[in-house]
């Protein structure tokens, strides 16, 4: 290390001007006075010399007065730190010109007399860091240039902080980094970078954008959730570099179908473009979806050419398709009910008038419309998630074989609700019908008659578990609920509910002997057929339970409530499935253990135990892993751990049986995410890396560029960033030594000389 | 023709051996569903029933022109029984002042009207300024003192329940409209001084009790075409506002 003195003047002390001033002034005086004593005699040219010195010995005691002192340092030369960031990012390997960006790398820095190391070494003190997501000191000097590219992100900004922090007593005078300036993780702002960083920044960019060719989908906006037949749009930008002139196609797909498609005209070198897709969903579900544009040659990466995502697609509202078959309190309260839900779309069809009733005036005075039987029945219906027939008989309206196309509709996954009624169930001509073997109930083939005999209701042992029924979460209050409700009007007197239904609510006759429910007739069971489910409710009147129950003072909300219920049970609103998976959360990091959670109730709504699960994780590729469920502490309750190892997202399906009984099935969707955002873009970005530069007063070099010339300006640069180290401290008075005072007694001497040879004296 | 079927229901029953061993079932009383009830209002006072006879012809063109069944016998109920909430349907009418209810009968019709039930009033005087129109008026504002009766408008589903109605008839055309108290989407109070119920009055060997005036038979056309409609809107509300409907009517009504 090097020495060096420095020597430097300064006065001691300042006078107050109070008394210097005035001192000042009887010096002069003084003079003054001493001039005209001695021009006479001495003549003008001595008489000048005599005031000279007489003045200079005044000045100088004067001088004397400010204490002038002579400073005197010797200061020691400290290298500077110099930190030398290495990118070590996947972008880093990423190929130009036959050759991965890093390549260009290991030259600078391997071996002892690498350009830059050798001057680095000479012009400070060097400390080699790695970086991508987060920033590391190199073991050894000569590891510097050798390591794997794999970071799966790049954070510049934070690397350098992370270089500050690593060395707060020590800080770095200056930074040089070595980088393709694809900076994806953190402040991304290369200004506010540079300023944070507080050190000039030497930059060398490698990778060039003329030799880079990607095509990009990037910043993918698409809902979690959304709802059948709405329009949905999924976002994104489409990124092109080096493709100008190409046309490129793309789509959007869910499993093997297509969406949505197009074209896009790539007529920038720079394509950077956001673009919407629009479909409208048209099944109810989890799906897996995947946007893709298709590859080009010569592209640097095909990964990021597909995203996939998840989305849920629900029903916004229920479509409910009513008929009845008269206008009715049974009409005119269920129509209420639904119409209470927002989340019901009702479209109804009263049957005002029959053909026997006879309207004496012209069709165009009155308010009614055909009932498009043809087109409800033929083509529309699977456009309803809910089919209710309230005390309707079909066979004045249309031909018998619609029928069977209700029951291919519920068989499919519809829902059909029959509303009791002297037109309805066997008294409908429903008796041995396609419709009758999805019902709930058996008629007798040549009908039956309906019974208005008042009846009372109670719940069955499967009713008090089941969700329909189930109108309060505790069991007495339940109970009481139930109890509460006024007796009905009458009822279907069907032979039996089927072997496959379960029966909810049975009707006895009012005012005789209560007798066992298992006595009673079916007042309300449903049956699941198929994928689809049905209910029959077998009375007219159960809107007595509506508007007497207000007159009771009990108000509404049961009956409400059991219509809300029901609706949700035979659409089978996930709320009240029977095999149901839950997770934890929806997203997970590739290779974490998923939590996941199964709750099966058997056909009468209560836990399941001893069930037997048969569960698979379908992965982003398609591959089917068995999962095992095993029983928790809580009855009906299954946990299982399924690994996500590849990043992507994954269906997770169950399915529950206990001896021959399937009791259901449910699905769930997971997210692996992947942490590799270097797929994304990998372009390099010189940009950013000049304005690092040149905001922090440093310097950019292209690393084609960066050659002796240019490492001779590194190392200047950071020689100037050197810091002096004070060794020793020295001051000098120099109003207290010999030769101001012999100065002093020299000037008066020459002066009484003079006097003297002039006879003043 | 109906009746004869529901009559020979029992006998079919009989020879598929329902009752082949003897045992009554107990769901045997055979009938048609529920059916429509007309149930008036016994008001303390005044002339509750100036028309005993006007509902039974209205029933019967009811029937004969549309699918509602509806019982011919009517209920007379009092405003202060439970009974009402098994009746969503009430006629109140008179000629006089009635006196005014009591807070039990009032708290009952709050509560019927506002869960679902419909009231049609009528005052069957046929002229302005009566005492029953007073008290009327006066107990609805009690009963619903933040809702005021309204001319109802001519696109109200009223007008379109079943016949597309353009006149409005009764045994005088006191006003050539009906009011009343809109709550929500509904119309639960109806109310009419064209003394609807005297043009609907036959006596018991089937002749007008009264004149329609100045319309004559058409005018009594008119009533009778919206007590039907009436009737449909008690037991269909707004169906016919509903979107399906709303072109049709369109192109009808011009």
């Amino acid at each position: 290390m090097e020495s060096l003195v420095r020597e430097s003047f300064y006065f001691a002390h300042w006078p107050s001007l109070l008394w210097f001033v005035p001192l000042c002034l009887a010096a002069t005086a003084l003079l003054v006075l001493y001039w005209r004593r001695a021009r006479g005699p001495a003549g003008l040219r001595v008489t000048f010399l005599l005031v000279a010195l007489r003045g200079l010995v005044f000045a100088t005691l004067l001088i004397y007065l400010f204490q002038p002192t002579l400073l005197r340092q010797t200061l020691q030369q400290i290298p500077p730190n110099v930190a030398v960031l290495v990118d070590r990012s996947a972008s880093m390997d990423a190929k130009e010109e036959g050759e991965p960006r890093a390549a260009r790398v290991a030259p600078l820095l391997e071996g002892e007399n690498a350009p830059l190391r050798r001057a680095l070494r000479s012009a400070g003190k060097v400390r080699y860091f790695h970086f991508d997501r987060r920033v590391r000191p190199v073991e050894s000097e000569s590891a510097a240039g050798q390591a794997e590219n794999e970071g799966t992100g790049t954070d510049i900004a934070g690397a350098l902080a992370g270089v500050r922090e690593l060395n707060p007593g020590n800080p770095a005078a200056a930074i040089v980094l070595l980088s393709d300036g694809r900076s994806n993780l953190g402040p991304v702002g290369a200004q506010e970078v540079a300023r944070r960083a507080g050190v000039p920044i030497v930059a060398v960019g490698f990778g060039s954008r003329e030799n880079f060719r990607d095509l990009q989908l990037l910043d993918l906006k698409a809902p979690d959730l959304s709802f059948i037949r709405h329009e949905t749009k999924v976002s994104f930008r489409l990124r092109a570099l080096g493709f100008k002139g190409r046309r490129v196609t793309l789509v959007l797909k869910s499993g093997g179908q297509l969406l949505a498609t197009r074209g896009v005209d790539l007529d920038r070198d720079v394509f950077d473009e956001r673009l919407t897709f629009t479909f409208r969903p048209t099944e109810v579900g989890l799906f897996r979806l995947a946007l893709e544009v298709f590859s080009q040659l010569g592209e640097h990466s095909r990964v990021n050419n597909t995203v996939d995502f998840s989305m849920q697609v629900l029903r916004d509202k229920l479509r409910v398709l009513y008929v009845s078959g008269r206008p009715s309190w049974s009409y005119r309260f269920f129509r209420r009910a639904l119409k209470q839900d927002p989340g019901i779309d009702l479209i109804s069809f009263v049957i005002l008038r029959t053909i026997t009733d006879d309207v004496n005036i012209p069709q165009n005075e009155l308010s009614l419309i055909s009932f498009p039987t043809e087109r409800i029945f033929t083509r529309e219906l699977h456009n309803f998630d809910l089919l209710i027939f309230d005390n309707f008989s079909f066979r004045p309206y249309f031909p018998f074989y619609y029928l069977e196309n209700i029951a291919k509709y519920v068989t499919n996954g519809g829902a059909f609700l029959m509303i009791g009624g002297d037109s309805s169930f066997g008294a409908g001509g429903y008796g041995d019908s396609p419709v009758e073997h999805i019902l709930p109930v058996e008629m007798r083939p040549r009908g039956e008659t309906y019974s208005n005999r008042p009846v009372t209701v109670s719940l069955t042992e499967v009713g008090r578990s089941h969700p329909i029924t189930r109108l309060s979460s505790d069991a007495q209050e339940n109970f009481k609920l139930w109890d509460s409700f006024p007796p009905l009007r009458g009822i279907n007197p069907v032979v039996r509910a089927r072997d496959a239904a379960a029966v909810l609510a049975v009707a006895q006759p009012s005012g005789g002997t209560a007798s066992p429910a298992s006595e009673g007739r079916p007042l309300m069971a449903v049956m699941e057929v198929g994928k689809g489910r049905t209910m029959a409710i077998l009375s007219s009147s159960v809107w007595r339970w509506y508007f007497e129950s207000v007159g009771q003072r009990k108000g509404n909300r049961s009956y409400l409530n059991l219509v809300k219920r029901s609706m949700d049970w035979l659409v089978r609103s996930p709320s009240l499935e029977r095999v149901r998976l839950s997770g934890l959360r929806r997203e997970y990091k590739v290779g974490e253990d998923a939590e996941v959670r199964l709750r099966v109730l058997d056909k009468n709504y209560r836990p399941a135990l001893g069930a037997d699960i048969d569960s698979r994780l379908v992965d982003p590729y398609g591959n089917r892993v068995p999962v095992r469920f095993t029983p928790s502490r809580e009855p009906g309750l299954y946990a299982a751990r399924p690994r996500l190892k590849t990043p992507g997202p994954y269906r997770l399906e169950a399915e529950a049986r206990r001896g021959d009984e399937a009791l259901g099935e449910s699905a769930l969707l997971l997210d692996a995410q992947t942490f590799n955002v270097e797929d994304e873009d990998a372009s390099p970005d010189p940009t950013f890396l000049r304005t690092l530069a040149r905001t922090s007063n440093g310097l950019f070099y292209p690393a084609k560029a960066f050659d002796a010339r240019a490492v001779s300006e590194v190392a200047e640069l950071v020689e100037s960033r050197a810091r002096l180290n004070l060794v020793e401290e020295r001051e000098m008075p120099l109003w207290k030594i010999e030769y101001a005072f012999a100065a002093l007694v020299f000037l008066l001497g020459l002066e009484w000389l003079l006097r003297r040879r002039r006879g003043l004296v | 023709m109906r009746a004869a079927a529901v009559a020979a229901l029992p006998a079919v029953e009989f020879l598929m051996g329902r009752r082949a061993h003897g045992q009554a079932d107990p769901y045997d009383d055979l009938d048609q569903a529920e059916r429509f009830v007309f149930a008036q209002v016994r008001t303390q006072g005044g002339d509750w029933d100036p028309h005993p006879m006007a509902h039974r012809p209205l029933l019967l063109e009811v029937m004969a022109r549309t699918s509602v069944e509806a019982s011919l016998d009517r209920k007379v109920l009092s405003l202060g029984s439970r009974e009402i909430f098994s009746n969503p349907f009430l006629f109140l009418t008179g000629t006089e002042a009635f006196e005014p209810f009591s807070e039990q009968e009032r708290d009952n019709l709050q509560l019927y009207l506002e869960s679902g039930g419909l009231l049609f009033a009528e005052d069957a005087a046929g002229h302005l300024g009566t005492g029953f129109d007073r008290v009327f008026r006066e107990e609805m504002r009690r009963i619903l003192p933040k809702r005021e009766i309204r001319r109802l408008p001519s696109n109200h589903t009223i007008y379109r329940s079943f016949y597309l109605i353009r006149q409005v008839g009764g045994r005088r055309i006191v006003h050539p409209y009906l009011e009343g108290i809109q709550i929500g989407d509904m119309t639960p109070i109806l109310y009419s001084q064209n003394d609807l119920g005297g043009a609907w009055e036959k006596d018991p060997v089937g002749n007008w009790v009264n004149q329609c005036e100045p319309g004559g038979e058409a005018q009594r056309r008119d009533a009778f075409k919206l007590g039907v409609n009436i009737v449909l809107y008690a037991l269909t509300a707004n169906y016919k506002q509903d979107k399906i409907h709303l072109p049709f009517i369109k192109r009808r009504v011009g």
